[in-house]
């Protein structure tokens, strides 16, 4: 039967488009799947249902800013969850640095690889290791089609094709697997554009999936389970027999938690302290701490670009026409259903102001990510800003362009749930000021982000800027923004920015574009 | 691979995906003998690492 079927692929498929370049056989991967044959190969991971995986952004590092997708396989015999099957095309970065995977991420240079991986790899690093969540898209295939994705998953596995953070990823790579296995041709659409990221994917197949599955990440989990806790600190925890069995069961997976993301070896003390409530815990009955929760909200991951237009009063000049656009995962007034809340970043971000014959660039930014996690119980994340590129600077006189680097960190505390949230940073840019030179500024900024409504969101950013030159003032900075969300995520953005020179008041109509 | 704390806390519920796997790897039937059996073991070991598996004996 096996055989026959093989015969039946031989005719069906194997006409690879030309994103299935194979560059050359990946030796160095010691899987022993490279080893057998079709029909053993077959045997072991034929399965009954495949889902899309989509793993949440990871805005530490960039080339997971837009999350991450693989498939995974429930096998035609009961077995655990986490002893599934994944499959996934990542890049090989064993002998790559951080640098040069960013640089060759962008240009090429990268080689990347269909791989299959026990799931509990891909869960321990993503949803406990990384603090990401989780969703599982069931996809309709029928028996031909799960048959003709074996096929090519055997034929693809382990060897090396390019790599690219733009096209050439895990969200294209697995589309083009997944399309290359479908019996349909009207149903397959192209992938060939410029970039394809996981919404490109879960757009491609939203006909063909079923009702998501959702893990939240054990993060989040552990610190909602917190309200109703009667330890305030982690360091508070040693009088560990007091607690209830649930209390402790928490307080063994929060200890846990957090030992892990520390990236070395326990010491003797908290090595004894996990090891005795290991112990209490599993001699009577607790509340199970689970993360697999249904997801209220609706699913939806918005495009990477986003357009818009607007005008700009100037207090000493003529009002100019705005355009703008960005290509990130988000900003402040956004809706973020799906991508965190307290990461906004743009990979390319520009605003020009048109004046008559005149076009004047307001911003440019190459990277900007702004990171805003306020501290909790569990964690005490540092926020931070990097951001790199050209900005008009209303600080000085003559609003002068500012080329550089611009960096913070700081805290942020949250004095609402979900709804206030404090940040206090101390910034440090050097940057080449036009008409002014080179120069390095310094000083404090607060940043007051309020949720008023679901749909309408404020920031408010107030700087003490310091430098070393002599020719320029220490000044103060307000800049208010106001975003509100209209129908069909659409947003209305009022800016405000004043400084002791010049005041901009701003109306701004933006809009996603696939 | 498997979570320690994770399987201690399924163990005091009989059940969960952690103590599954577990028992699936060990090849364990999931009956309370089963349950039994790891307890006393985690227990044993003061909560610290256990090892499962077969014994190899080279002769």
């Amino acid at each position: 039967m096996i055989n026959t079927f093989c015969f039946i692929l031989l005719f069906n498929i194997i006409l690879f488009p030309s994103d299935f370049t194979q560059i050359n056989d990946n030796h160095n991967n010691d899987s022993s799947s490279q080893e057998i044959s079709w029909e053993g190969f077959f045997t072991k991971y034929q399965f009954k249902q495949i889902y899309i995986v989509f793993a949440g952004p990871y805005p530490s590092s960039p080339s997971s800013s837009f999350g991450h997708i693989f498939l995974l396989l429930e096998p035609q015999e009961t077995k655990p969850f986490f002893l599934w099957h994944a499959i996934d095309f990542s890049a090989n970065v064993d002998s790559v640095g951080s640098f040069e995977f960013f640089v060759k991420g962008f240009f090429g240079g990268l080689l990347g690889a269909y791989r299959i991986i026990p799931f509990y790899e891909r869960f321990r690093d993503y949803n406990l290791l990384e603090n990401r969540a989780l969703w599982l898209f069931p996809l309709d295939f029928n028996n031909t089609e799960k048959n003709r994705f074996l096929y090519n998953i055997y034929t693809l596995q382990n060897k090396d094709y390019e790599y690219l953070f733009s096209n050439k990823n895990c969200a294209s790579k697995i589309d083009l697997v997944l399309t290359e296995s479908i019996l349909d041709p009207t149903e397959k659409k192209p992938n060939n554009s410029l970039i394809f990221f996981p919404h490109s994917l879960l757009n491609n197949w939203k006909n063909r999936v079923g009702d998501l599955i959702y893990i939240e990440s054990m993060k989040n989990v552990i610190e909602e389970s917190y309200n109703d806790f009667s330890i305030n600190n982690l360091n508070d925890s040693l009088n560990i027999n007091n607690l209830s069995n649930t209390e402790a069961a928490l307080l063994l997976n929060s200890l846990e938690w957090k030992y892990l993301q520390k990236a070395e070896h326990l010491q003797q003390e908290e090595k004894d302290i996990l090891n005795k409530l290991r112990v209490i815990v599993s001699s009577s009955k607790t509340e199970t701490i689970t993360n697999f929760t249904k997801f209220e909200k609706d699913f939806y991951l918005h495009p990477s670009n986003l357009i818009g237009g607007g005008i700009n009063f100037l207090s000493n000049s003529s009002p100019e026409y705005l355009v703008n656009y960005r290509f990130g995962l988000h900003e402040f007034y956004e809706n973020t259903s799906v991508y965190p809340q307290n990461d906004y970043l743009s990979l390319l971000k520009i605003e020009i102001g048109i004046k008559k014959n005149k076009m004047i660039l307001n911003e440019l930014f190459l990277f900007n990510q702004l990171s805003l996690q306020p501290i909790s119980k569990l964690s005490s994340y540092m926020s931070w800003r990097i951001c790199f590129g050209v900005v008009r600077n209303l600080e000085y006189q003559s609003t002068p362009l500012s080329y550089g680097l611009y960096t913070g960190l700081g805290y942020t505390i949250e004095l609402l749930k979900n709804r206030v949230k404090l940040s206090s940073l101390l910034s440090v840019s050097p940057v080449y000021l036009q008409s002014y030179g080179f120069s390095l500024i310094y000083g404090p900024e607060l940043i007051v982000q309020i949720n008023v409504l679901e749909n309408i969101r404020l920031m408010n950013i107030i700087k003490g800027l310091f430098n070393f030159r002599e020719n320029l003032n220490d000044v103060f900075y307000n800049e208010t923004n106001l975003g509100i969300e209209l129908f069909n995520r659409n947003y209305l953005i009022f800016q405000f920015k004043k400084s002791m020179y010049s005041s901009w008041y701003s109306i701004k109509y933006n809009f996603y574009i696939n | 691979m498997i979570n320690m704390s994770n399987i201690a806390i399924d163990l005091s519920n009989n059940g969960g995906e952690y103590l599954n796997t577990l028992l699936h790897l060990a090849n364990l039937e999931s009956n309370e003998s089963s349950y039994d059996l790891l307890k006393d073991t985690l227990i044993k070991s003061k909560g610290d690492q256990v090892s499962f598996g077969i014994a190899v004996t080279k002769l």
